[in-house]
């Protein structure tokens, strides 16, 4: 029941209009590629895609990324596909995929600072890390 | 998805169907449901559509008269546990009252015809002489409760004092009441004068097979 990969490459080419404004798009052979490989992230995350959309939210949340160049678009874009189904089949069942997507945008741009390994590394909807107030300035500041 | 081939289902028709039901699922948030979620979707909605006896019609509105024939069962089985509890037979093992009581009561609080029309939810510990095994979902509940309505009435007809005779002593056994009623009536010789049809063919069916 997945989508084929002729509606996901379309939706990609269509969603270069708005990754356009910030220098990035796909090829007609990168929207291939990317496609294939999104297909490939649903079906090795043992998920079932009733529903197109998300490559076009993915698209509009990671474009303005700082750390998404032109060059790696493409691989980019196939890396984020596979932590996305990763980390949806940590959530429930009916955890909005728009939520998802801009907690990773977030965190990619802020504290994994634009590295996709760490963004596989982290728990979906973690908290993010904060050191602990040494016991020093508790008291300094009673 | 090789049910729907079995069955000769659409498959477009099926794809639709279940999309819809993936998203109901899903409240409209997610674009996607893991494997075994969307496995267990496709059961319920294939438990649905059997209900419906017409397949010459769209499957949208074959599964939409397969649920409406699941809130007919419904009430049914509720019907059916009101008249099982009222003619509920003393002589029983633990189980016979914790499947008609905390069991029923749990499945009408429970059941969800809408992810899950399929799952009975309960083991039905005490186990009728022709039990339901082949039955799923409210099906099986609502037969369960009609057989064994059927057993109750069976055992009320029994000469006075028999079953208090035959029945063991420690409750927390597993025994089916009806059937060493049945048995010690067909040891004993005794006549029962059964004039319902329904428990007439029951108690042959069961006879068979003890």
């Amino acid at each position: 029941m997945n989508y084929s990969l002729s509606i996901i490459e379309k939706g990609l080419l269509a969603a270069n209009t708005l990754s356009a404004p910030f220098g990035l798009a796909l090829s007609a052979h990168d929207a291939a590629m990317v496609a294939a490989a999104k297909l490939e992230a649903v079906r090795e995350s043992g998920r079932v895609e009733f529903s197109g959309g998300v490559e076009q939210e993915l698209i509009r949340a990671f474009s303005p990324s700082p750390y998404i160049e032109q060059r790696a678009y493409a691989e980019t874009l196939c890396e984020l596909f596979e932590i996305f189904y990763e980390q949806k089949n940590q959530l429930p069942d009916d955890y909005p995929d728009d939520d998802l997507i801009i907690w990773m945008a977030d965190a990619f741009n802020g504290r994994c600072g634009g590295s996709l390994e760490a963004l596989r590394g982290l728990k979906p909807m973690e908290e993010p890390w904060r050191p602990e107030p040494e016991p020093d300035e508790e008291q300094a500041d009673e | 998805m090789n049910n729907s081939l079995d069955k000769g289902l659409d498959r477009g028709e099926l794809a639709a169907l279940m999309r819809d039901r993936c998203r109901k699922y899903t409240g409209g948030m997610s674009s996607s449901v893991r494997m075994e979620v969307f496995e267990h979707l496709l059961d319920g909605v294939l438990y649905t559509i059997d209900l419906c006896e017409d397949r010459t019609l769209p499957l949208a509105e074959q599964y939409k008269r397969g649920r409406a024939e699941i809130s007919g069962e419904l009430r049914r089985a509720k019907l059916a546990l009101a008249v099982a509890r009222a003619t509920r037979t003393k002589q029983v093992c633990t189980a016979y009252g914790e499947t008609l009581d905390a069991g029923m009561t749990a499945f009408f609080k429970r059941y969800d015809p809408e992810t899950s029309p399929q799952d009975c939810l309960l083991t039905l510990d005490y186990e009728l002489a022709l039990h339901p095994h082949e039955l799923r979902g409210v099906t099986k509940i609502s037969a369960y409760l009609r057989r064994l309505i059927i057993e109750n009435r069976y055992c009320t007809m029994l000469p006075a004092g028999m079953l208090n005779r035959i029945v063991p002593p420690d409750r927390e056994l597993i025994f089916n009441t009806f059937e060493l009623g049945l048995r010690a009536v067909i040891l004993t010789g005794t006549l029962l004068d059964i004039k319902d049809a329904a428990m007439a063919q029951y108690v042959k069916e069961a006879a068979k097979r003890l």
